[in-house]
C-alpha cells in the first residue's frame, strides 16, 4: 500500500466517521425530542378530552337543573302519558342540542326514550333511577352499544316525580373534534369494541386489539403500516381514550436533517477525496522526486535539483537537498583536481574546509629538499623524451618514500623535488619522518641506479637539504590558478643545505634545529657551519649517515 | 296547631252522641329517641261515615314557607291557601291525590280546594322551589299532629281497641307498618309510644351558597 493511498485512506476515514458521530448524534437528540414533543401533544389531548368531558358535564348538568325545574316539564311529566312525556322530551332535546333524553317516572319506568320513539315502557337505566333516589348521576353509560356522557337528575315537584337524563354521544365526531385541537389521533374504545374514531377501517380493527396494553406510560406501537405513540385515558370507565401521535410525522425534520446531512456529507467527501488526491499526489511526487535525486547522489551523479515549489518543508527539504548535493559536487571537483595535483593530505585537508580560501597559517615545518647533481650534463646527454620517462622512474621512487614517512611533496622544481613535513598537517615526528624519508629516498636511488646499471645506464647521485623552521604554510596564487606551499627564511635554508651538500661532500644535510627535533636513534657526523644567504648567523650542520643501529627504517 | 285541636274537638261533639269516647295521646320518638314533630298520629280503621266540615282548613304561606308544613284533614274538607306574604306564590299539587294549581296570586284565591280523595297531597311552589308541604286526606276524623314534644292528642275515640299509626313524611312506609294496639276507653285516654325510624328533616329553607361556579 503506497503512501499516497494510506493518506488518503486515512483521510476519508476521519471524515466518514465525524459523519457518522454527527449523524448518530443528530439521530439521538431529535429522537428524543420528537418523543418529547409526543408526549406532551398525547398529554394535551388527553386533558383535551378530560375538558371535553367536564365541560359537558357541566353543560349537561345546569341544562337539567332548568328543565327539571321547568313548570310546564313538570306538569308533562306528571300526566305519565307517553306520547306527551315523549313530545317535551323531543322538544327540550332540541333545545339542549343532546343527542339523547330519557324520562322516567317516581316508579323507575320509562316514559320517554328520545332514541326509540316508538318503543313500548320499559325499565330505565339504572343510572335513572339513582338520581330519583337524589344521588349524583353522571357519567360515561353504554347503552345499546354506543357510549353516552349522561347525566340525569330527578324532577321535583316538590318532591321526585320522575328524573330525566340527557347525554351526548361519544363517537367520531367527538374524536373529531379532538383532533381539530389536538392534532392527535383519538379513538374511543368500550368495552374492547371501537365507539368512535379518527382512524380509517384498519386502524380501527387493530386499534381494538392493542387497547389493553395501552393503559400507563406512553408507547409506540404499529398501526396500518404507520407507527404511532399512543396513551390511553382510562379516567372515565367504561371508556378508553386512546390518543396516538404520527411518530413518522415527528421525525419527519429528522428525516430532512438526515438526508441533508448525508448530502452534505457526500459532497465533503468527494471533497475530501479530491483535495487528499491532490496533496497526496504532490508530497508523493515530491518524495519521489526527493527519492530519485538521492538515488542519482548515490550513484555519484551530484549535477541533481530537485526543484519541488512551495515553501513547506517538502520544499525546504528538496532546496537542502540540492544544497547538499551542489556541495558535495563542488567537493568531488577539489577533490579529483586535488589528488592530482597536489599531495592526498593537502586535498584532504583543503577539501576538509569546504572551500580554498587563499592566505596561509604561520607553522614550524620541517622541509626537504633533493636535486640531482649534475643534472644539466644529464639533461643535455639525454633526448627529452627519454629523460622524462628517466626522470619519471626517478621521481616515483621519490614520492613514494616521502609518502610513506607522512611527507607532502610540495612541488617539482625541474630535477628537484620539494617535500614538506607538518603541513598541512602537523605531526609530533615530523622532523624525524623527514630523517627516514631522505634516508629511503637514498635506498631508494641506491635501487634505482642497480636498475640502471643493469640497463647499462650510468648511476644519478643526489644531495638532501632538510631543514626546521616558521613558515607561512597555505595556498597561494589566484583563485583560478594557485598552490599550496610554504614560504620562509627556513625553506630557503633548506636549499641552502641542499645546495651546499656537494662542497660539503655529504648526501643528506641537515640542520641542527632538525637534528634536535627529531631526537635520538639516528648517526650523524657534524659538518660545522655554513653561512645562508639573507642571515646574518651561521648555521650548524650535520650530516645525516644513518639509523643508530637497532633502528628500524620507518 | 291551636287549629288542629279546634278541629279535633267540633269532631268530637259530632261524634259524641253515637258511642262513648275517650282519649288517644301518643308520643312519637325517632331512632335517637329525640320527640319527632309534624307527624301524623292516625286511627287505621275507623268505621261509620264523617261528613266534612265547612270551614276551609288553611295552608297558610307565611315567609315563604308552607304553614303548617303537615295539614290532616278529613276527606272532602276544604282548603284555603291564603296567601300572607307580599309576594306571589303559585300554589300546585301533581299528586294523584289532588291535582291542581293555583297560578301566581297574592292574598286568598277565590276559591279554596276541596281535597275529594283521600291520600297525600304534596305542595309545592312554583316559584320557589324549596316550598314544600303536605296535605294528609284521610277517610276518618281520629288523627292528630304531634307537637315539637312529639305528642299528639285524639279526642273522640269511640271506646275500644284500634289499631294506631304513624304517618310522617320522613317516612316512606306505610302507617300500617308502624301500626300499634290501643284500648281506648270509655272515658280517659290511651297513651301509646311510638319509637320509629325517621329520615333526615326536609325542612323549607331556600338554598345557600348559590353561584360561584363559573
Amino acid at each position: 500500500v503506497s503512501f499516497r493511498h494510506k493518506l488518503l485512506a486515512s483521510f476519508l476515514g476521519l471524515l466518514c466517521a465525524v459523519l457518522a458521530v454527527s449523524l448518530w448524534a443528530v439521530q439521538r437528540l431529535e429522537t428524543r425530542r420528537a418523543e418529547r414533543e409526543l408526549e406532551t401533544g398525547l398529554e394535551m389531548t388527553r386533558a383535551g378530552f378530560e375538558d371535553l368531558l367536564a365541560a359537558h358535564d357541566r353543560e349537561l348538568a345546569s341544562a337539567l337543573k332548568l328543565l327539571s325545574g321547568d313548570f310546564a316539564f313538570k306538569q308533562a311529566v306528571a300526566t305519565r302519558d307517553p306520547a306527551t312525556v315523549l313530545s317535551a322530551a323531543l322538544n327540550h332535546r332540541a333545545r339542549m342540542g343532546a343527542d339523547l333524553l330519557l324520562v322516567a317516572g317516581d316508579d323507575g319506568a320509562l316514559l320517554a326514550d328520545t332514541r326509540r320513539p316508538k318503543a313500548g315502557r320499559g325499565k330505565a337505566p339504572a343510572f335513572v333511577k339513582a338520581a330519583l333516589e337524589g344521588k349524583a348521576a353522571s357519567g360515561i353509560f353504554v347503552l345499546d352499544g354506543a357510549a353516552y356522557q349522561l347525566a340525569a337528575v330527578s324532577v321535583n315537584a316538590p318532591d321526585p316525580i320522575g328524573a330525566v337524563a340527557a347525554g351526548f354521544l361519544i363517537d367520531d365526531k367527538v374524536a373529531a373534534s379532538l383532533k381539530r385541537l389536538t392534532r392527535a389521533e383519538v379513538s374511543f374504545l368500550v368495552d374492547g369494541v371501537v365507539a368512535g374514531s379518527t382512524l380509517g377501517t384498519d386502524g380501527r380493527a387493530s386499534l381494538a386489539g392493542h387497547a389493553p396494553s395501552l393503559s400507563g406510560a406512553p408507547r409506540r406501537l404499529t398501526l396500518g403500516g404507520a407507527r404511532w405513540l399512543a396513551a390511553a385515558s382510562t379516567t372515565r370507565a367504561p371508556v378508553t381514550a386512546v390518543v396516538l401521535r404520527s411518530w413518522d410525522e415527528a421525525l419527519g425534520p429528522l428525516r430532512a436533517m438526515q438526508s441533508r446531512l448525508l448530502a452534505v456529507g457526500a459532497l465533503g467527501l468527494a471533497a475530501a477525496f479530491l483535495v487528499g488526491l491532490f496533496i497526496a499526489k504532490g508530497l508523493t511526487a515530491s518524495l519521489e522526486t526527493l527519492a530519485r535525486a538521492a538515488a542519482a547522489v548515490g550513484e555519484g551523479r551530484y549535477d541533481v535539483d530537485p526543484r519541488i515549489p512551495g515553501t513547506d518543508e517538502i520544499a525546504r527539504l528538496g532546496r537542502a537537498f540540492a544544497e547538499m548535493a551542489k556541495g558535495l559536487l563542488e567537493r568531488e571537483k577539489i577533490r579529483s583536481i586535488l589528488h592530482k595535483s597536489v599531495s592526498k593530505e593537502i586535498a584532504e585537508s583543503l577539501v576538509s574546509q569546504g572551500k580554498i580560501e587563499l592566505g596561509g597559517e604561520e607553522k614550524e615545518v620541517t622541509v626537504l629538499f633533493s636535486d640531482i647533481r649534475s643534472f644539466t650534463s644529464i639533461s643535455e646527454s639525454l633526448a627529452p623524451k627519454e629523460l622524462v620517462a628517466q626522470l619519471n622512474d626517478y621521481f616515483t621512487g621519490m614520492a613514494r618514500a616521502i609518502d610513506a614517512h607522512h611527507g607532502v611533496i610540495d612541488k617539482y622544481i625541474g630535477d628537484a623535488v620539494m617535500a614538506l613535513f607538518g603541513a598541512p598537517l602537523s605531526r609530533p615526528d615530523d622532523a624525524a619522518n623527514a630523517l627516514r624519508a631522505a634516508l629511503a629516498m637514498g635506498e631508494a636511488l641506491d635501487r634505482l641506479n642497480g636498475e640502471r646499471a643493469a640497463k647499462g645506464l650510468p648511476a644519478w647521485h643526489f644531495g638532501v637539504g632538510i631543514n626546521t623552521g616558521p613558515v607561512v604554510a597555505g595556498t597561494l596564487g589566484s583563485e583560478q590558478r594557485w598552490s599550496y606551499t610554504v614560504i620562509g627564511d627556513a625553506v630557503n635554508a633548506a636549499s641552502r643545505l641542499e645546495s651546499a651538500t656537494k662542497e660539503l661532500g655529504a648526501r643528506i644535510v641537515v640542520s641542527a634545529r632538525t637534528k634536535q627535533l627529531a631526537g635520538a636513534g639516528f648517526r650523524w657526523k657534524p659538518l660545522g657551519r655554513i653561512n645562508v644567504k639573507g642571515k646574518s648567523e651561521s648555521l650548524e650542520v650535520f650530516e645525516l649517515l644513518g639509523l643508530e643501529r637497532g633502528q628500524t627504517p620507518s | 296547631m291551636q287549629a288542629m285541636r279546634l278541629v279535633a274537638a267540633a269532631l268530637l261533639c259530632l261524634n259524641a252522641s253515637v258511642a262513648a269516647a275517650g282519649t288517644l295521646t301518643a308520643t312519637v320518638l325517632d331512632q335517637k329517641g329525640k320527640p319527632v314533630e309534624g307527624a301524623v298520629v292516625l286511627v287505621l280503621e275507623a268505621k261509620g261515615k264523617f261528613k266534612a266540615p265547612k270551614k276551609p282548613a288553611v295552608m297558610d304561606q307565611v315567609g315563604k314557607k308552607f304553614v303548617p308544613h303537615v295539614l290532616p284533614v278529613l276527606v272532602g274538607t276544604k282548603v284555603d291557601f291564603p296567601n300572607q306574604d307580599d309576594i306571589h306564590h303559585h300554589v300546585y299539587s301533581f299528586s294523584k291525590t289532588k291535582r291542581f294549581d293555583l297560578p301566581l296570586y297574592k292574598g286568598k284565591p277565590a276559591e279554596p280546594v276541596v281535597m275529594d280523595s283521600t291520600g297525600v297531597v304534596k305542595l309545592g311552589c312554583n316559584i320557589h322551589d324549596w316550598m314544600h308541604g303536605h296535605i294528609v286526606v284521610l277517610p276518618h276524623p281520629y288523627f292528630a299532629v304531634t307537637g315539637a314534644d312529639g305528642k299528639a292528642s285524639i279526642e273522640g275515640v269511640p271506646a275500644g281497641k284500634h289499631r294506631v299509626g304513624v304517618w310522617s313524611n320522613r317516612r316512606k312506609e306505610d302507617p300500617a307498618e308502624s301500626a300499634q294496639e290501643a284500648a281506648v276507653p270509655k272515658k280517659g285516654a290511651a297513651e301509646l309510644r311510638f319509637s320509629l325510624k325517621f329520615g333526615p328533616v326536609h325542612g323549607q329553607e331556600p338554598p345557600k351558597g348559590v353561584g360561584g361556579r363559573y
